[in-house]
C-alpha cells in the first residue's frame, strides 16, 4: 500500500504530526533507527519508553522502530530492519530526523570513555553505570546543564561541567528566558540541582590524556590550565541538523553546519516533502511540537496561522539560545596538526589544512569516507572552517550488499 | 545476563545496549591507524562504536539491546 504519510524520526515533532495526520484521517507510518519512539530527547533508561513519547503516540499510527532509512525519492523510500529491506512508497514525506551533538577535534577527544555529553547520557540510560563515576563534562548548551543533574542524580560524582560561552554573553537569552515562567523554572532547578563548586563559565576542555588508567583532563579559562582526573568525559559543542536525507532528496539548505529551508507551512523546496524540528534549525522540542502540528495542518488542508505564531515564539527563543552559545575563539582553536579528525579513516588536523572545500579534503585525504560519511568530522569543519559535506548520498548507511541491490534493482 | 564479547563472557543488566556492554568491558574496536575506539555519540552517528553482532558486521552497538547468549565480536 502508499502511505498517504510518511514521517521518518519519532522524536517530538515526529510523534506530533504523525499523532495530527493519523487523526486527520491519513493512514501515517512513523519509522526511527531507534527501538523506541521519543527521539534523543525523550529517551528513557534501558528499554523502556518515555512517558512524554506515550503520551502523544497514537495508537492509530503505524510505527517501525529499529528501522533505518538509507535511500529514497520521489514517491519511495528504502529502509533497512534487521536484514532486511522494505520498500516504502509515500503521498507525503516528514523529514523529522533531528540533530546530532557537534563534536569539535582537540587532543584525546578519540580516547575510549571520551564521548559527547549527551553521548554519555546516553548510554548511561543505556545500561553503561555511572554511580560513583568522576565525570567532567565540558562544551556548551543548556544540554551539558541537563545532562550533568541527571547524571548527579544517577549517583555519578560530576567534578567539572565547563560552559565555554562567558556569563555576559548569556544574558540576553536569560532575559528571553525570563519572559517564559515554565522555562525559566526548568533552567533554575537544573542550575540548583548541581553541585555549585562544579560549574565554570568561559571555560574549555583543551585536551584529555589517558595515564595510568584514568583519563585526565586539561580545563582551560582565560590562559589558566587546571588538570581533573575522570573516569569519563563528555563533551558537546551544541547540536548539528541531521540533513542527509533531506539533502539526499534535492531540498535546499542554509547555513553552514546546513539546516532545511522551510516556507511558513514547513514545506521544504521539494514537493510533497515537509521538514520540522531540529533539521530546520536547532530549537528544542517545544518548537519541534510546534512545527509537527503546522505540517500537520498543511498537510490536512487546514489553517496553520495560529499554530505559526505558537511556532514563530518558539523559534525567537532559540535563535537567542543559538546565539547565547556561539562558539568562542579558544574552542576554535584546539585541534593541533596531530589531533585526528576523521575518525573513521584517521585524517589528522594538519593533513587537511592546505585544502580549502570539503571536496578536495575528502577527495586528497579520505577524510569523511568511513562509515560516518562525514558526519561528525563534515560537521567539526562546517563549524571550524565554514566548509563542509552538503549533500547526501545513497546509501546514507552502510548496508549490507543484498539490501542495496534489492533497492536499485526495481525498475524506477 | 550474560552476553559474549569476543568470546568472553560479560555480565549486563536487562535492557543494556551493546555498546554499554562493550565498554563494561572494556572492549574497543581498533581504527584504521590501530588506535582503540569506544562509542561516542551514543545515538548512532559516529560508528566508533561498530561491531559485528550475532554474525551481522556494522551494527552500531548503541542503537541494539542485549540478549542472553548474544555473540559480539570487535574485530
Amino acid at each position: 500500500m502508499t502511505w498517504d504519510v510518511v514521517v521518518v524520526g519519532a522524536g517530538p515533532g515526529g510523534l506530533a504530526v504523525a499523532r495530527a495526520c493519523s487523526k486527520g484521517g491519513l493512514s501515517t507510518l512513523l519509522i526511527d533507527e531507534a527501538d523506541r519512539p521519543g527521539g534523543q530527547i525523550w529517551r528513557a533508561k534501558r528499554s523502556e519508553t518515555h512517558p512524554h513519547a506515550l503520551r502523544i503516540l497514537e495508537p492509530g499510527v503505524e510505527v517501525w522502530t529499529s528501522t533505518t532509512v538509507f535511500d529514497a525519492g520521489p514517491g519511495w523510500l528504502c529502509a533497512l530492519k534487521g536484514d532486511e529491506t522494505l520498500e516504502v512508497p509515500w503521498r507525503r514525506l516528514v523529514l523529522a530526523t533531528g540533530a546530532r551533538e557537534l563534536f569539535l577535534p582537540f587532543p584525546g577527544w578519540t580516547l575510549p570513555g571520551v564521548m559527547g555529553a549527551g553521548g554519555l547520557q546516553a548510554m548511561a540510560k543505556g545500561g553503561l553505570p555511572v554511580a560513583g563515576k568522576r565525570v567532567v563534562l565540558g562544551g556548551t548548551g543548556p544540554l551539558l546543564l541537563a545532562v550533568a543533574t541527571w547524571l548527579s542524580a544517577e549517583g555519578a560524582d560530576v567534578v567539572r561541567v565547563c560552559e565555554q560561552a562567558a556569563p555576559r554573553r548569556l544574558l540576553p537569552w536569560l532575559a528571553a528566558i525570563g519572559a517564559r515562567p515554565s522555562k525559566a523554572k526548568q533552567g533554575l532547578s537544573l542550575a540548583l540541582d548541581l553541585p555549585p563548586a562544579a560549574l565554570r563559565f568561559g571555560t574549555h576542555i583543551a585536551s584529555v590524556e589517558r595515564l595510568k588508567g584514568s583519563l585526565v583532563a586539561t580545563l582551560c579559562r582565560n590562559g589558566r590550565n587546571e588538570r581533573i582526573a575522570a573516569d569519563y568525559v563528555g563533551v558537546g559543542y551544541g547540536l548539528v541538523p541531521n540533513t542527509e536525507l533531506a539533502t539526499l532528496m534535492g531540498c535546499s539548505t542554509t547555513g553552514g553546519p546546513p539546516r532545511v529551508l522551510v516556507d511558513e507551512r514547513q514545506n521544504t523546496s521539494v514537493q510533497d516533502v515537509y521538514a520540522i524540528g531540529e533539521v530546520v534549525g536547532i530549537g528544542g522540542h517545544e518548537c519541534a511540537e510546534a512545527e509537527g502540528e503546522v505540517a500537520a495542518a498543511a498537510i490536512l488542508g487546514q489553517p496553520t496561522e495560529t499554530l505559526q505564531r505558537r511556532r514563530d515564539r518558539e523559534r525567537r527563543l532559540a535563535d537567542a539560545m543559538n546565539r547565547a552559545f556561539a562558539l568562542s575563539p579558544e574552542v576554535r582553536q584546539l585541534p593541533t596538526d596531530d589531533t585526528t579528525l576523521c575518525r573513521c579513516e584517521d585524517v589528522h588536523w594538519g593533513r587537511v589544512a592546505g585544502f580549502e572545500s570539503w571536496k578536495a579534503t575528502k577527495l586528497q585525504t579520505r577524510c569523511g569516507m568511513g562509515p560516518c560519511q562525514g558526519r561528525i568530522c563534515g560537521a567539526a569543519l562546517w563549524a571550524l572552517r565554514g566548509y563542509g559535506p552538503d549533500k547526501g548520498r545513497p546509501p546514507l548507511v552502510p548496508v549490507p550488499a543484498h539490501a542495496f541491490r534489492a533497492a536499485t534493482e526495481d525498475d524506477r | 545476563m550474560i552476553v559474549h564479547i569476543d568470546g568472553m563472557p560479560v555480565e549486563v543488566a536487562e535492557g543494556s545496549t551493546v555498546a554499554a556492554a562493550l565498554m563494561i568491558a572494556g572492549a574497543a574496536r581498533k581504527s584504521v591507524g590501530g588506535e582503540p575506539r569506544a562509542a561516542a555519540c551514543g545515538m548512532g552517528v559516529c560508528f566508533e562504536c561498530a561491531a559485528r553482532v550475532d554474525g551481522l558486521w556494522t551494527m552500531r552497538t548503541c542503537l541494539v539491546r542485549c540478549h542472553e547468549g548474544m555473540r559480539v565480536e570487535t574485530r
